[in-house]
């Protein structure tokens, strides 16, 4: 249970980050194919969901983060995540993972799932 | 019919025969056995060399026997209550097997053998059974390889204090050893193999000796700390008949009464915490039976006090407003005081591991105080590590914490006067408000992914609750696996809603203790699922013929993320350590390249199956369909492929 509130740390770290952006996305030059496939074979996936919707041990990564605080938390993440340097993913790299992430719409909010009403 | 030995009279009359005609036909014989020249006259013979067909005679057995020591251990067994024997056969204890089979499944009050496939699935049957029952059942292995077989499955259950009645055959007479065989799995201390994680273990030499330890084994196992216990019984007591003279007696085994804590620590416990602004009560093992289950939610009440249920059992109501499972780190942060139950590891309440050197992180705050009350103390071997790091706890009370729990509740009650009781209660109205705004949070979370393929884990749980919610169930997995999503969205208020861990977390154990838990549970009507992950299945995927064979209703939804998950991102966080091939980690943690078909193979062991399901939208017809088929007291499997967690 421990992993759920750290997950639930970072998430408010990334809307407080996203807030206080308050602007437009910062353009990224990537490839969302290859950002699959990173995506998936690098492990992200197997903590944050093929499509990057989060799961118990690790946060949506949608809506995303504005690049710099991406990086901040992919280079020297917080508590459970492991780091991924720029040998591990090269800053091409994080734009191709960026472009995918950035093009998966969020799911069903859950006052529309009926199955999470009792 | 006399038990003494009769020697067949053909066989008499046939040596007889054979010496007569070699004396009238050959002169003298000479003796000497090496190769040189005998005596002028005298002529070497050589044995006749025995025909093909003498070969191939078997030895006929000369003995029948009307009475049997195998037959008077399951008079003890029965003794004790037990009423099922989990086995995969073996030729040190075929006595017993004999005597189950023909005098215990044949007369009353019924002992039952179930087939496994093999010993670690016979063990964590009782481990399962022994959780939904609350008493032992017996599984028996064979002597060396079988023990070696079960070990882990004991560990396990040592590691979750539960109670298991174990027998292994012995063969300790050399000169009674028939074939290789039977030396390869021939040891003078069987249960020393065992003994680090087994809380007691005999060798009797006789039946009135087995009868006595027998019922020891049972009183020891079933007095809290529980624990496997195991005795290891030589074939030819197993095997031969009741010994002349004295006939052995069953001995039966005490009522026993589980240890309280002393008087004067309960005292001072009620006071600390009915003085306390924030206290918190964690709980592991802490309600041993339903009956725990209540006190626990009592003393809650009485207090208004925070609950963290750490999930090895049933401790407290999922949607109760004091419990706060869900937001664990903070509750811990404001807390007074802290009260352990039955704590598996409360070095990790009061610390957060931070990194891989070794650092820790303190979650409580400087002042906080901290109480143990557990049996635990009273009871600990050195060599396994399953006791955890030492903890720094201002006192440790030695006593069961179910067991406890009414001498403390009746001290608290005649502490409380009308103040505290008005603090109690603007506490609890801040606990429930804090406990439903977590619950819509993780409603809102298990939104994300909804709809996709592979199924996410949320998706998986609200499918399975749907069809469960109006039943009275038991979900026998541990559920650390599924992020424990069932605890934060379900509604459970029953012990047996949750069987709880494997203790050991040694890998194999869902899928047998699961179906222990089924056959438990099969007297009571109740629906038992279990969601398993794959590689836990692939252990031991024989279960499903147990399941199938004995016709014990269960439906597991595999949890089919197609890896060992978990050994997945650890390897993914060493490649990332040292910053390469974190695209290779799927090697040796993946199960792909095939993918398994866990359906099919269920189906070839006489499970109804379904799958691969890896559309969302069919998982809960799916399961409707899974489920009809269990209400009519089968087992069933549906193969979900779905993400890691």
């Amino acid at each position: 249970m421990h992993i759920r509130a750290h997950a639930l740390l970072v998430l408010a770290l990334a809307l407080s980050a996203t807030a206080a952006a308050a602007q437009a996305p910062t353009p990224v030059n990537g490839d969302a194919t290859a950002g699959r496939r990173l995506f998936v074979d690098d492990g992200c996936a197997n903590c944050h969901g093929t499509r990057g919707l989060g799961s118990g041990v690790a946060p949506s990564l949608v809506p995303l983060l504005p690049r710099d605080a991406f990086v901040r938390q992919l280079r020297a993440p917080l508590r459970a995540m492991p780091a991924y340097t720029a040998a591990v993913v090269s800053e091409g790299q994080v734009d191709d993972m960026i472009a995918y992430l950035r093009s998966i719409k969020p799911g069903k909010p859950a006052a529309d799932i009926p199955l999470l009403h009792d | 019919m006399s038990d003494k030995p009769r020697l067949g009279r053909r066989r008499f009359l046939q040596g007889a025969a054979l010496g007569g005609a070699a004396a009238a036909a050959t002169p003298v014989i000479a003796q000497t056995p090496d190769a040189s020249s005998p005596a002028p006259g005298v002529v070497r013979r050589t044995p006749p060399t025995p025909s093909l067909e003498e070969t191939m005679r078997p030895v006929p057995d000369l003995y029948t026997q009307s009475s049997s020591g195998g037959d008077f251990m399951v008079d003890c067994m029965r003794g004790l209550g037990i009423e099922y024997v989990a086995a995969t056969p073996g030729d040190s204890f075929k006595g017993l097997h004999e005597s189950i089979i023909n005098y215990g499944m044949t007369s009353d009050p019924k002992l039952t053998f179930i087939t496994t496939m093999h010993e670690e699935a016979s063990v964590a049957m009782a481990h399962g059974y022994a959780k939904i029952e609350g008493k032992p059942m017996a599984c028996m292995m064979h002597a060396a390889v079988g023990l070696q077989h079960g070990s882990m499955a004991i560990y396990n259950a040592w590691c979750d204090r539960v109670p298991i009645f174990m027998i292994s055959g012995a063969n300790l007479d050399a000169t009674r050893r028939g074939d290789k065989i039977d030396w390869l799995h021939a040891v003078n201390d069987g249960p020393g193999l065992v003994r680090d994680y087994t809380k007691w273990d005999d060798t009797p030499p006789s039946l009135q000796a087995f009868s006595e330890s027998a019922a020891r084994a049972y009183k020891f196992a079933m007095t809290p700390p529980y624990g496997p216990v195991l005795l290891a019984v030589d074939k030819p007591m197993q095997e031969g008949p009741l010994p002349e003279g004295r006939k052995p007696t069953v001995t039966r085994a005490p009522r026993t009464l589980p240890p309280q804590a002393d008087d004067a620590g309960l005292r001072e416990l009620a006071k600390a915490l009915v003085q306390a602004e924030n206290p918190v009560l964690v709980a592991d093992r802490a309600a041993r039976t339903p009956k725990g289950l209540m006190l626990m939610v009592e003393l809650a009440e009485l207090l208004q006090a925070a609950v963290i249920d750490m999930g090895a059992r049933m401790n407290f109501p999922w949607r109760h407003p004091l419990n706060q499972s869900a937001r664990r780190q903070a509750v811990l942060r404001e807390a007074d005081l802290v009260l352990g139950m039955e704590l598996t590891d409360f070095y990790t309440v009061i610390n957060t591991p931070a990194g891989m050197r070794g650092q820790t992180r303190r979650n409580l705050g400087p002042n906080c105080k901290t109480v143990s009350l557990s049996s635990i103390e009273f009871y600990m071997k050195a060599n396994y590590q399953d006791y955890e790091r030492m903890a720094d706890v201002d006192l440790s009370l030695a006593g069961d914490a179910e067991a406890s729990l009414p001498t403390l509740i009746e001290q608290v009650r005649l502490l409380v006067d009308a103040g505290r009781k008005s603090a109690f209660q603007a506490r609890g109205q801040k606990l429930a408000a804090a406990h439903k705004a977590a619950f819509n949070r993780s409603r809102q979370l298990a939104a994300a992914g909804w709809d996709d393929s592979p199924i996410s884990v949320p998706r998986m749980c609200m499918e399975l609750w749907e069809q469960l919610r109006h039943e009275d169930w038991t979900l026998a997995n541990p559920t650390t696996f599924q992020s424990d999503w069932p605890q934060q969205l379900w509604t459970a208020d029953r012990h047996h809603n949750l069987l709880g861990v494997a203790g050991g977390a040694g890998q194999g154990y869902t899928a047998p203790a699961s179906l222990g838990a089924a056959l438990a549970n099969k007297r009571h009507g109740r629906i038992t699922v279990a969601m398993n992950g794959d590689g836990d299945l692939m252990f031991g995927p024989g279960i499903l013929w147990t399941a199938a064979h004995e016709k014990i209703p269960i439906l597991y939804l595999v949890h089919n993320n197609r890896a060992w998950h978990q050994e997945t991102m650890l390897v993914q966080t060493v490649a990332n350590r040292r910053e390469r091939g974190i695209d290779r980690v799927k090697i040796g943690t993946a199960i792909t390249d095939p993918n398994i078909d866990y359906a099919k193979m269920a189906q070839s062991m006489g499970v109804f199956a379904i799958g691969p399901v890896t559309n969302p939208a069919d998982l809960g017809p799916a399961i409707k369909k899974a489920m009809a088929v269990v209400k009519a007291g089968e087992p069933a499997l549906i193969d979900v492929v779905s993400q890691g967690r």
